[in-house]
């Protein structure tokens, strides 16, 4: 053995003991095992399909779709794209006010946990254990069961009449709503919010030059609140911006196909050309460009094969790009019949009414006002949030203990009060803790709410599977949940990194 | 020793006398943590004020009128077995009796020498007797402030005196052991208290017992437990009790690490055992096992012997590599194109894998070893692939085979133990310096973690079947235990990742300057310090599956879930004495209780092992 490995120090290494080639064949034999393992998958697939339609078919995307939704901003969906919509909708309704309310009730749980008053700790260490050891489809199942329970809706339903209406068929209440001119005003709002930040930047920076207190964030919210206030008296002002919408929408009408299809692929192979190219930035050195590893060789190979399969993939998947163009086409379309210059209030308060029918007045459901929340959505909604916000308490009462008891002691001493400290210096700190964690959640909360298909919340997969049994096929369904949610992941985990490098010490 | 320093002697001196602990009286203690302030005097208000209305609430409807808990009791078999013949139920038992028999073994083999100190005991009944008391006085009537109640008087008073029973208990205890504080009570004394205990709980339990009268008329009467039910149990206890002792005698006289190596073989080799061969109940040909598959199996573990004399010859390595490389050639030449099936090419696949690993563990006086390993290994192997390609003996649907807690309990472990090498490949791939393996490790983990179980799910049952060739048949079980298995595979590798990411870069170096091959140095250096250190995270990954396997009930498995709000609301009189239709919030509760009581005992002694490994304390 010795000897042989003198030998190899003067002699050249034979191939079959070159540690590089050996590598790159093992990798190379696995990538060929995976490959044919998914052509042997692909091959049992489309050997039972024979006969039927082609099964990676989006074709139903741009079909009637000819079925009733139970929820949603329509219940009559004019195609399958519009019935996906539908869904995810649904997702991002319950997804979004789920992560509000378990931030809230987490938040104070976490801050409970650490209380010093006994009985407040103990109850919030009861309330995460129960809740984060029972299944979140338990608990959701059991919300549903409980929500049956609740009366029959009658015309005198309480607790409040024509204020707060809870009964089997689910909870009304009177609440803001957007009305006629809301999206003209949705304008004024992002241009307040635009206008805020600069405002912010320009107080920061004055106070960073003078030293003295320029009270910023005050600034901002009167600068968003003041643009988004007058905007509710002139929003009729913008109006006319609806020839706009209607050109736009009469471009992507007209548009062919083939030239979105050929835009989409140049984007997808310039977005791949510039990577390279930034890479090959990030490795030239004052003193010329640095020698190219295998490795790197290998990430520009794939960069490159990345941005030429998006391409070729854009022109085979036609139907789902025609969906993107209607859909674009819609979105003009909509905003454009939404753009008045006469018209009303953007939001209104508005009351829960009830339409009584039959002859005694027995089929009571509930009308067009006020906001309705379904049997359905509520199990949801409560299962998720109350099940994320044990999860949330828990990283919170983590942030918060991360924090040193001498940055506590120190901020006492210094004379803060109780609640100065945990604003000044507890909090800020412990927010670099919670965050990471919390954004993990909010993921799992957003992902959670797939599970409403178990008590008929019509989300993403409960509208597929909707799809697929109609007018759709299972494969092509699968393959659009699975998009939807690893964007959803993707852009999240994208959240969570930005912040996260945002917000590390800044260190000399 | 002898040279103690003055500064360390008074540090000694220092730690033996504990600080002097201040007594406190109960209404100090109260001023102290609940009435410091008026502002913490509201929040024990209102939190007094919440903790009462949510307990009275539960209360209200657990001995409310509405509930028919009969629905629970007399539906017990089906929650824990599901369809499972009742006159073969003796089998399910006898499974229960290997895992408490190994049971009582493991707590004899770690820690079975372990005493816990007699006043933390003490505190603990205090706490139990005072949660009693509490209960009591809340959900039962109460003079001037609520007269309905849903605990009756008399149930209030018998709860009330047991609580100061034990509480006085504990006090009498505290105050005869004043003068010698560190007394303990040993292992074994508290687990034949607890036998004790509860053998006498399930002979004195009354539960409600559905009862249709003359006229039918329903009604829920208080009555014992079955004997089907009592006797069984106390027996399995009694088991516990009696392999705890023998694991004892065991370490006494061998040592416990030679207990704790057998008993992790056996923990392994009990999940095949009692799945496939005493819940399956296979009904082997032994003709054909005489005349045919015994010939197979011996020519394995004669060839395989032969050829691994070759294989695992440290003075040869080059012709040891060719020849298991040949092997694994063989096995996929039985796939295509031989199409040879059965247990030939299965006992090949093993063969390929064995020999592709032995090489690297070849060393001169390893060889005897190495060979009685192979033997074993065959011969498990072989068995349980002929106990599992035979027919059942027991005459029931493929679907209903298994079901309800059991199902729930084979499925979690059964994926995670699938799960497991399939993480620690993907978290070596993730780790690799090689990009194509890195690259497929990271492409498989974010495709898999981005996705919902569910959307998972719901594809292996509704895709699953087109994935495979025409004609394969797949029970429901099956395609939900790959998916699971691949789902979790994706999380464990990351929590892996975690634990070789923190073993030290010096570690492999080290590993490497005494001329271990990178084979060698992970499976020998990096694996076992990484996956000591992530054992919490996989505790921690462990209840996570345990909650998640309720989602099989959305895809139609019926396991406790399902069983809960499917088959026990659709009863009636025909499948069933007793008609439960509208049961759901009682199920419910129930089937959570399950799960809770699963899940948190897991997550306790999760802890205790994180302080007992003292993970992140070195």
């Amino acid at each position: 053995m010795t000897a042989k490995t003198r030998d190899a120090d003067t002699t050249r290494v034979p191939l079959w003991r070159n540690v590089t080639v050996l590598k790159w064949l093992a990798q190379i034999a696995t990538v060929a095992v995976v490959v044919l393992l998914f052509m042997w998958l692909f091959g049992n697939f489309s050997a039972n399909q024979e006969g039927g339609t082609s099964p990676f078919s989006f074709r139903f995307l741009n079909e009637p779709a000819g079925f009733q939704l139970g929820e949603g901003f329509t219940l009559t969906p004019e195609s399958g794209a519009q019935a996906l919509m539908v869904g995810i909708v649904n997702t991002f309704k319950v997804a979004l006010l789920g992560i509000l309310m378990a931030t809230l009730l987490g938040v104070i749980v976490g801050i409970s946990r650490l209380s010093s008053n006994w009985l407040v700790a103990k109850f919030a260490t009861s309330y995460v254990e129960f809740l984060r050891n029972i299944p979140l489809l338990v608990q959701m199942v059991f919300w549903l069961a409980l929500l049956t329970l609740l009366g029959k809706l009658t015309a005198d339903t309480g607790p409040i009449p024509g204020f707060l209406i809870t009964s089997s068929k689910g909870v009304a209440f009177a609440f803001v709503v957007p009305a006629e001119g809301f999206f003209q005003w949705l304008l004024f709002v992002v241009a307040g919010i635009v206008a805020a930040r600069y405002v912010k930047r320009w107080r920061r920076r004055l106070r960073d030059e003078t030293g003295n207190e320029t009270h910023e964030l005050s600034w901002a919210l009167g600068t968003f609140v003041a643009i988004a206030g007058v905007g509710l008296a002139i929003h009729p002002l913008v109006g006319p911006l609806r020839h706009l919408w209607g050109a736009l929408e009469s471009f992507f009408v007209g548009l062919p196909v083939i030239v979105f299809q050929v835009v989409l692929a140049v984007v997808a192979l310039l977005a791949a050309a510039l990577w390279i190219r930034r890479f090959l930035a990030s490795l030239r050195t004052p003193a010329g460009m640095a020698k190219l590893t295998d490795d790197d060789y290998y990430r520009i190979v794939f960069a490159g094969a990345v941005g030429v399969v998006g391409a070729v993939a854009v022109f085979m998947l036609d139907e789902v790009a025609q969906t993107l163009l209607n859909g674009a086409a819609n979105v003009f379309g909509g905003l454009e019949s939404a753009y008045h210059a006469a018209a009303g209030w953007p939001i209104v308060w508005s009351q829960p009414v009830l339409n009584i029918a039959g002859d005694q007045g027995q089929f009571v459901t509930y009308g067009d006002g006020g906001v309705v929340f379904t049997p359905a959505f509520l199990g949801v909604f409560i299962g998720v949030t109350l099940y994320t916000s044990a999860f949330i308490g828990e990283a919170v009462r983590a942030g918060i203990l991360s924090v040193p008891k001498g940055q506590t002691e120190a901020g006492l001493a210094s004379g803060l009060t109780r609640t100065q400290l945990l604003r000044l210096v507890v909090l800020p700190q412990a927010f670099r803790v919670i965050i990471p964690p919390v954004g993990n959640q909010y993921l799992n909360l957003a992902k959670n709410t797939s599970l409403g298909i178990a008590v008929g919340y019509l989300e993403i997969v409960g509208v597929g599977q909707i799809l697929a049994a109609k007018i759709g096929s299972r494969a092509s369904m699968a393959v659009i949940w699975m998009g939807f949610y690893l964007a959803m992941s993707l852009t999240f985990s994208a959240m969570i990194n930005w912040y996260n490098r945002r917000s590390l010490i800044v260190e000399r | 020793m002898t040279s103690l320093g003055p500064t360390e002697s008074v540090l000694d001196a220092e730690r033996e006398s504990p600080p002097q602990k201040v007594a406190i009286g109960a209404f100090d203690w109260m001023r102290k943590h609940l009435f410091s302030s008026v502002f913490n005097t509201t929040l024990t208000v209102i939190a007094l004020l919440i903790a009462v209305f949510v307990t009275r609430g539960i209360a209200g409807f657990i001995f409310g009128d509405r509930p028919k808990w009969g629905s629970v009791t007399e539906n017990m078999r089906l929650y824990m077995t599901f369809g499972y013949p009742p006159e073969q139920i003796f089998r399910v038992w006898l499974s229960v009796g290997i895992v408490f028999a190994l049971f009582g073994l493991t707590l004899a083999a770690w820690g079975g020498g372990n005493r816990v100190s007699a006043n933390r005991l003490a505190s603990s009944v205090t706490k139990l007797g005072g949660t009693l008391v509490a209960l009591a006085l809340v959900t039962g009537p109460f003079p001037i402030l609520w007269d309905d109640a849903p605990l009756s008087l008399r149930a209030e008073i018998i709860m009330v005196v047991i609580g100061f029973a034990l509480g006085g208990l504990a006090m009498f205890h505290k105050a005869r052991t004043e003068e010698q504080p560190e007394r303990t009570i040993s292992r074994t004394g508290i687990l034949a208290g607890s036998v004790v205990f509860f053998i006498a709980f399930i002979w004195l339990l009354q539960v409600p017992t559905p009862m249709l009268d003359a006229d039918g008329v329903y009604s829920e009467p208080l009555a014992p437990l079955a004997t089907t039910t009592t006797w069984p149990w106390t027996l399995m206890a009694v088991i516990m009790m009696v392999f705890f002792l023998l694991g004892g005698v065991f370490v006494d006289r061998r040592g416990e690490e030679r207990l704790r190596s057998v008993l992790v073989a056996s923990w392994l080799f009990s999940y095949p055992l009692i799945v496939f061969v005493i819940l399956r109940a296979p009904d082997i040909d032994w003709n054909q096992f005489w005349t045919r598959d015994i010939w197979i199996v011996l020519g394995f573990v004669v060839g395989g012997g032969l050829l691994l004399l070759l294989v695992a010859d440290p003075e040869r390595p080059e012709r040891g590599r060719i020849l298991s490389l040949g092997t694994v050639v063989l096995a996929i030449a039985m796939f295509w194109p031989l199409s040879i099936g059965g247990l030939p090419r299965n006992l090949m696949i093993v063969t390929a894998i064995y020999m592709l690993v032995a090489p690297s563990f070849a060393a001169k006086g390893a060889m005897k070893r190495t060979l009685a390993n192979w033997v074993a290994v065959v011969l498990i192997a072989s068995f349980f692939m002929i106990a599992m390609d035979t027919e059942m003996i027991l005459q029931i649907s493929k679907e209903s085979f298994l079901g309800g807690l059991a199902l729930t309990i084979i499925l979690a472990l059964g994926a995670l133990g699938l799960a497991f090498p399939l993480a620690i490949l993907v978290a070596l791939g993730r780790q690799s310096r090689m990009p194509i393996f890195r690259q497929l490790s990271i492409g498989y983990v974010e495709l898999i973690r981005g996705v919902p179980l569910i959307v998972w799910l719901i594809m292996a049952i509704g895709l699953f079947g087109f994935f495979v060739p025409t004609g394969v048949e797949l029970d429901k079980v099956i395609r939900v235990l790959v998916a699971f298995t691949i789902f979790w595979a994706a999380y464990l590798a990351e929590n892996i990742r975690g634990g070789l990411q923190a073993v030290g870069k010096g570690q492999t170096e080290a590993a490497e300057a005494l001329g271990m091959t990178a084979f060698q140095t992970t499976t020998l250096i990096v694996l076992p310090q990484a996956l000591r250190l992530v054992i919490p995270p996989i505790v921690g990954q462990v209840i996570t599956s345990f909650k998640d396997t309720s989602l099989v009930a959305i895809v139609g498995v019926f396991e406790l879930l399902n069983i809960a709000i499917r088959s026990i609301p659709a009863q009636t009189v025909p499948t069933s004495n007793f008609t439960f239709i509208g049961t759901v919030s009682e199920n419910l509760l129930f089937v959570a209780m399950v799960y809770w009581v699963f899940t948190y005992t897991m997550s306790r002694s999760s802890l205790r092992l994180e302080e007992k490994l003292g993970v992140g304390k070195r």
